[in-house]
């Protein structure tokens, strides 16, 4: 024995009795072949994705039965055919994998399983979502963090430039420094004021970066605080580098 | 010296921030079937399928679904059957 499984859809426009008349029209067909029925599947009203005779719903049924062998579908199907108030039919052979299916379908074990998968699938979702979210608050933190050191560092430099251009004028050499870097540079306060600047020389003095430390150096050495401003001032073209830098250190 | 090597580091990190961070760690691929167990596909459940095709009812690629060449086959008459039966469309616009 073989088992087959027939859907077909019937016009939504038929009174009540009619559509049921049909049903029984092909249940009694299979069983007058010698087939068994298994079961009768009544999917309900549905809405068609397409128009069909000019219907843009249908109420689908399923009938599942068994047979010795498949000459019957082809009798079936000519009914089917000649049958005004069916649009589609498709029948097809079950094997073993779908004989199961409908079994645990009719007992609800697919339902069940159905929603255990989906669970588990936004659950994984969830998690690989959270993940994210985690990776792009420590980004954002991190990001946070930067600008933040990067503020002050601005901060600080605006200070030092400050208290560089109000130093005594003419008391000191001239510390020369590119304008780009010369952001960059931090002095703390009481350091600063120790080194004396006439602040017109500084501004108009232009070096480029790699010789600035070479000049630099000297002129700081001149000055009692030498050691703790040599480490500050860090010259280099990397800006953000030279920030983070020295922001750990203060 | 310290300080180059620092500076490095910190423009690569500026570099990675910009670019989106999930790109490159690519999940793998799996067929869902056999992961799960799946025997038989319904062609009765358009929901389901419906994963299986794209924005206008075409069927999607083993290469972006990561099934099995078995159960793509299974798939595609399942959609096949579908179609005829109304359940899901042979040509769709916005279906998704």
């Amino acid at each position: 024995m073989r088992q087959y499984e027939t859907t077909f859809i019937v016009a939504p426009a038929l009174p009540d009795g009619e559509i049921k008349k049909a049903v029984k029209n092909y249940k009694d067909i299979l069983e007058k072949e010698g087939c068994e029925i298994v079961h009768v599947d009544e999917i309900g009203l549905r809405q068609l994705t397409y128009p069909i005779k000019r219907h843009n719903s249908g109420i689908y049924f399923t009938i599942e039965y068994k047979s010795e062998n498949g000459e019957i579908i082809d009798k079936m199907e000519l009914v089917f055919r000649r049958d005004e108030r069916i649009l589609r039919f498709l029948s097809v052979r079950l094997d073993k994998f779908g004989v199961k299916y409908n079994e645990d379908k009719r007992s609800g074990v697919i339902d069940k399983r159905k929603n255990d998968l989906a669970a588990e699938r936004a659950k994984e979702r969830a998690e690989q979502e959270a993940s994210n979210k985690e990776k792009r608050a420590t980004n954002r933190k991190s990001q946070k963090k930067k600008s933040a050191e990067r503020a002050k560092a601005k901060e600080d430099a605006a200070l030092a430039k400050a208290e560089v251009t109000d130093a005594k004028a003419g008391t000191a050499k001239t510390i020369e420094v590119p304008a780009d870097v010369a952001k960059t540079v931090e002095v703390p306060a009481d350091v600063a004021k120790t080194v004396e600047v006439p602040a017109d020389v500084a501004k108009t003095v232009e070096v480029p970066a790699d010789v600035a430390k070479a000049t630099a150096e000297p002129v700081v050495e001149t000055v009692d605080t030498a050691v703790d401003v040599a480490e500050e001032v860090s010259l280099d073209g990397d800006i953000l580098g030279d920030l983070t830098d020295s922001d750990k250190k203060g | 010296m310290a300080v180059q090597k620092r500076s490095g580091r910190t423009s690569r990190e500026d570099i990675k921030f910009l670019s989106n961070p999930n790109i490159g760690n690519n999940r793998k691929k799996y067929c869902r079937f056999r992961k799960y167990g799946i025997k038989h596909i319904d062609y009765k459940d358009p929901d389901f399928l419906l994963q299986f095709i794209n924005e206008q009812g075409k069927l999607l690629p083993r290469r972006i679904t990561g099934n099995s060449l078995k159960f793509q086959r299974k798939i595609a008459t399942a959609v096949k059957r579908a179609r005829h039966l109304a359940m899901l469309p042979y040509v769709a616009d916005l279906l998704k």
